[in-house]
């Protein structure tokens, strides 16, 4: 399943429809997302990004450079690893990979999440609401 | 592309930023290439791009610190810490440097000071010298120098602490002396007779541990005037034949502070004036000294000059040092006068001769043991009594005279006469008159001798009826009377 297509399916298992992502929200949930991402296959900058938008249909980076900081950090963490390759057009590509580190704190960061937005939706009334993911 | 905004530290962070760029441009042209296959112009995929990119040098800052903040955050710090040390180091370094150059200043100060005293040390005048006097001696005014002159300086108790004498230009110094009073003495310059002896002696000279060199002159000549003496009448003198003999004589007294037979020193009363003059002749009664009378003869100034005269001798005054003079030589200034008729009655026998009893004859022999022999000497009948020639009376001193004519008991009955005892010129409460003595000038003046003394005196010896007898008579006395004086003018000394 390419990852464009397993993202479009849990944002639309989300949200629902479209809506714009408070930033104060989005601060501190972009990284497992991204951790997740890059474990579904997602492996360059612009990929990362495309396979986010599409997910959260737009609303998750409102601004695609906002991704690399992210990026930059799981890699300064360790939890990313980064290989210098070629794309087909030739440019220097840059890609990710989940470092085994990565992989441990990508499934903590799971279980975190789920707790805590299980919390939040018993706190809204959204108990009901099945927040699952695809694994 | 590259971020010239922040100056990073040296290290590898080119490698870095490259990198980044790179990444964001692959990401950049990938947007683009989807949106040019979506039918979008190339400017407006890149701006398409780019505007939901956002900024892209923000983004890349933002990456460049993720990956190097710690390590540009850890050179920063050292390179601050660097600078702050060196920042540090620099003001330890500029304030050492100040303190050694406030310290070097204070030195230079401190060697210039150090460098001025020296040369003020070395400029400053010497350490006093000892003090010492120094100067002239002149006879009358100081074109005189008096070549070879001996000069004696005294201290102030009167001893002699050095000799010194002048050379060909009549200057004399003292040498070293220590802190303290002095006298310099100095003989007479042709001192005239009899006063060959004469010294004259200066006014106190201070010399202090500073005084150095003292400049101090001295008038070695013999500023003098004189007094001639007269005498209003003869003396009184009345001889009767076989019974008595009343004989007188005129002591005269001059009495100046200035004249002394020894130095004047610290311990008596100051003189009237400076210079004194010094002779042996001079003499001086010493504290205590009493005459066999028991009056007391200190305090009287015995610096005098005596002049006798005797009755029978015509006036003519009696100087024992230099025979007969009617002239006394003194310093100018006022001087005091004292003037004495000394009258006395001795027995005579038929032949003339002075009777005298055994017992006075032998105390006079006793206490005149230089003349004893030479007395023409004859027992009397009456074995008791002995005779000497009336010529020994008229010749010997008042003292041999009062022991020839002793006793007093007819004395009271003259008016105006008390009792003498022959061995001092003023007894206390006498009265004195003074006179002005004039430097080269002879000030004349004239005794005033009482007229009718003989008659008194015999009327006196008449009526006693104990002097019927020679023993009484003798016994009866040797007596005086103050005699006042007037100046009658002033004549120039003769050179």
């Amino acid at each position: 399943m390419p990852c464009e297509a397993r993202y479009a399916s849990l944002s639309q298992q989300k949200h629902g429809a479209a809506m714009s992502t408070n930033p104060d929200l989005l601060r501190g949930s972009l990284e497992p997302i991204v951790l997740e991402v890059i474990a579904g296959g997602a492996t360059y900058g612009y990929e990362i990004a495309k396979a986010i938008g599409e997910a959260s249909h737009g609303k998750l980076l409102a601004q695609e450079g906002t991704l690399y900081p992210a990026l930059h950090r799981l890699e300064k963490k360790g939890w990313l690893a980064a290989d210098w390759d070629v794309s087909p057009e030739g440019r220097k590509r840059k890609h990710y990979r989940l470092t085994p580190l990565g992989k441990k704190q990508r499934a903590a960061l799971r279980a975190e999440w789920t707790e805590f937005s299980r919390m939040v939706n018993g706190v809204l009334g959204m108990e009901r609401v099945v927040v699952g993911w695809v694994s | 592309m590259k971020d010239e905004s922040i100056p990073l530290p040296p290290g590898n962070p080119a490698q870095s930023r490259d990198e980044i760029a790179a990444e964001i441009a692959d990401h950049l042209a990938a947007a683009e290439a989807e949106l040019t296959k979506r039918g979008s112009t190339t400017d407006e995929a890149r701006e398409t791009a780019r505007k939901k990119f956002g900024d892209v040098e923000k983004i890349k800052q933002t990456c460049y610190w993720i990956q190097n903040g710690e390590t540009i955050m850890l050179r920063w710090t050292l390179v601050s810490l660097a600078a702050v040390l060196c920042i540090l180091l620099g003001l330890s370094v500029l304030g050492n440097w100040r303190t050694q150059s406030q310290l070097a200043d204070e030195m230079g100060k401190l060697s210039s000071e150090l460098k001025a005293l020296a040369a003020a040390k070395q400029t400053s005048p010497p350490a006093p010298q000892p003090p010492e006097i120094t100067g002239v001696i002149y006879a009358g005014s100081k074109d005189k120098p008096v070549a070879g002159a001996r000069v004696a300086i005294l201290g102030k108790d009167g001893t002699v602490v050095r000799r010194t004498a002048c050379d060909e230009k009549g200057i004399y110094r003292s040498g070293p002396l220590e802190a303290g009073d002095y006298f310099m003495t100095s003989p007479i310059q042709n001192a005239p007779a009899p006063y060959s002896k004469l010294i004259t002696q200066s006014q106190p000279i201070f010399l202090h541990s500073a005084s150095g060199s003292v400049p101090f002159d001295l008038d070695a000549a013999y500023h003098a005037g004189g007094l001639k003496l007269n005498v209003s009448r003869n003396l009184p003198m009345v001889r009767k034949e076989g019974k008595y003999l009343i004989s007188s004589r005129l002591s005269v007294w001059a009495l100046r502070s200035r004249q002394r037979n020894q130095p004047w020193t610290a311990k008596e009363k100051s003189p009237e004036a400076w210079p004194i003059y010094c002779h042996p002749d001079f003499s001086i009664h010493p504290p205590g000294n009493e005459s066999r009378w028991g009056v007391k003869l200190e305090g009287i100034s015995p610096a005098f000059h005596a002049l006798r005269l005797q009755a029978g001798e015509d006036r003519a005054f009696f100087d024992r040092s230099s025979g007969e003079s009617a002239t006394m030589i003194l310093p100018p200034g006022d001087t005091d006068i004292e003037a004495t008729l000394l009258l006395s009655i001795v027995p005579l026998d038929e032949r003339g001769e002075i009777v005298v009893p055994r017992a006075t004859y032998n105390r006079f022999r006793s206490m005149m043991p230089d003349v004893r022999d030479e007395l023409p000497v004859r027992d009397t009948a009456e074995g008791n009594t002995r005779t000497v020639p009336a010529s020994v009376f008229d010749d010997e001193s008042n003292y041999v005279w009062m022991q020839l004519s002793g006793g007093r008991s007819w004395a009271s009955k003259i008016k105006g006469f008390s009792e003498y005892d022959g061995m001092h010129v003023v007894p206390p409460g006498l009265p004195q008159q003074r006179a002005t003595v004039k430097d080269g000038q002879f000030t004349r003046i004239v005794f005033e001798i009482p007229e009718g003394i003989e008659e008194e005196v015999e009327r006196a010896i008449e009526s006693t009826p104990e002097i019927e007898g020679f023993d009484t008579l003798i016994q009866s006395g040797f007596f005086r009377r103050p005699i006042t004086f007037r100046v009658v003018g002033y004549e120039p000394m003769e050179k």
